[in-house]
């Protein structure tokens, strides 16, 4: 019965995780950690242990088979049920030369998750500088480092890789530019000037933003220029509503654009990543114990068959 | 004693039963959608008529200057609303109302997203002009305002669909791709 028993939980987790990973019964697919930490996964790791550790009408065939399954299972109960409640993860924009303290910042929605037993983050973060390298084309981006400042200590990252500091994991993610944007009125002083993350990368890619006004700011980037436009320049067309009140397709850093009584201009332009941040050091535990668990349930049946075969 | 195979069907079951329940109330609806199953006909049927209903509103709010009878008919969420209501306050401060006169609505494409979201194009043009709230009178030239929107809808839980944002572009913009992070499904 434990060997039925076990097929059973085993295929129970994988098409579990199957359909979450897949997306199949939700829009699009979840985190794997958000599936691993569930409700049913949880109860799927105790039972998986309470089987394993039982030995339910298998006989303890090989103490030692016995032990190491158990010991896996346990570590698979452990890891899911205190990753649930410990993790703390989330991701935030970061322009380059921005500090950001990490217990008050604003995390990305769909990207935080803090398990009920979790501590916030508790670091300030710099974005000392960034440097992305793109393809040929410069559609897309081929590589990404950064050099940030975690409680004022430096250190290097790579987008492939992830630093270890103050108990937490912080990697980057993503691309775009963060244009300071200057509103002001016609003819007069600027009223308002801050930086705005916006996702027009690659080149080409719009995106809008908004002030107090019902006046929407389209924006699209152009760094290397485009044909018939060959400098670096910003398409910049601006609604209130559904009425384009005015529009430029060349605008070029510090050139405004003059709509009704005021204008609108971009004076610099910085780069942006996401800084993605985890705190979760059960899930390793989790993850080895399910490999060790898949690996002790898998080759002792598939050892036992060939044996079977053999006489 | 269960035989193997009908534990690992039990395993089946449960996995779909355990899904069903996390990802309620949409899960069956999601799959058939994802498995090829779902019928787009109605629900783009519906999202047409959902934008024509939200250009009538839009129009009628300009129009009459702010008479705001059926604002919860309009099939907008409520930022857009708001933006609404406060151009045609800023207008209503000059003593003047924008009228917009509908000429064109031609659709360009419905695309079905998911079983609650879909994203439509349109071509429209429309002449506006402002008028002196109080006597009617013309305030300004008419300008032919050619557009192509491109509507983001979703299905709300009362099942009825809204325009969650639009953008705006002219005539001859290109439309670029749909930023996934402007519009979470």
């Amino acid at each position: 019965m434990t060997k039925g028993l076990r097929a059973g939980l085993w295929v129970f987790a994988v098409a579990y995780t199957g359909i979450g990973l897949s997306g199949l019964m939700s829009v699009e697919g979840q985190d794997f950690f958000r599936i691993l930490y569930s409700k049913p996964m949880q109860a799927w790791a105790v039972a998986l242990f309470a089987v394993e550790a039982s030995g339910i009408g298998g006989g303890r065939s090989g103490k030692l088979l016995w032990f190491l399954r158990a010991a896996a299972a346990l570590a698979v109960a452990l890891g899911i049920i205190l990753g649930s409640l410990y993790r703390f993860s989330g991701e935030t924009v970061i322009t380059e030369t921005q500090t950001v303290s990490l217990s008050g910042v604003e995390y990305l929605r769909g990207t935080y998750y803090m398990g009920k037993l979790a501590k916030k983050a508790e670091a300030d973060v710099e974005l000392v500088s960034l440097k992305p390298g793109f393809s040929g084309d410069g559609m897309s981006l081929e590589s990404l480092d950064a050099r940030l400042k975690i409680n004022a200590q430096e250190r290097g990252l790579g987008d492939k890789g992830a630093i270890n500091a103050h108990g937490l994991k912080i990697g980057i993610k993503g691309f775009g530019y963060s244009p300071m944007f200057e509103l002001g009125e016609r003819g007069g002083e600027p009223l308002e000037q801050a930086y705005v993350y916006l996702n027009i990368f690659p080149p080409g890619a719009e995106d809008y933003f908004r002030l107090l006004e019902p006046l929407t700011y389209y924006v699209r980037y152009y760094p290397s220029g485009r044909p018939g436009f060959m400098f670096p320049h910003f398409s910049l067309r601006i609604a209130r509503n559904k009425d384009i009140v005015a529009s430029k397709p060349d605008l070029k850093l510090g050139e405004k654009l003059v709509f009704d009584n005021g204008y609108m201009s971009f004076i610099e332009i910085k780069p942006w990543t996401r800084l993605v941040i985890v705190r979760d050091s059960w899930m390793e535990l989790a993850v080895l114990g399910l490999v060790l668990s898949f690996i002790l349930a898998v080759v002792p049946a598939i050892l036992e068959k060939r044996t079977r075969r053999s006489t | 004693m269960l035989k193997r195979g009908l534990w690992i069907i039990i395993g089946i079951v449960s996995a779909v039963a355990s899904s069903y329940y996390a990802y309620a109330p949409y899960g069956l609806e999601n799959l058939s959608f994802n498995a090829g199953l779902f019928d787009e006909g109605p629900v783009k049927a519906d999202v047409v008529n959902t934008v024509r209903g939200f250009n009538s509103y839009y129009a009628k709010f300009f129009n009459t200057g702010g008479d705001l009878g059926g604002l919860g008919e309009f099939p907008a969420e409520n930022m857009i609303k708001r933006r609404v209501v406060q151009e045609i306050n800023n207008w209503s401060a000059q003593d003047k109302t924008l009228v917009y006169d509908k000429d064109v609505f031609e659709v360009e494409s419905v695309e079905v997203l998911s079983p609650r979201s879909a994203v439509l194009v349109a071509k429209e043009v429309w002449f506006m002009s402002a008028q002196m709230r109080s006597t009617r009178l013309r305030a300004s030239g008419v300008k032919a305002n050619q557009i192509r929107v491109r509507y983001m809808l979703q299905k709300w839980p009362d099942g009825k669909w809204r325009v969650v944002e639009y953008e705006v572009f002219g005539i001859k913009d290109d439309i670029p791709p749909l930023d996934p992070a402007r519009f979470i499904i």
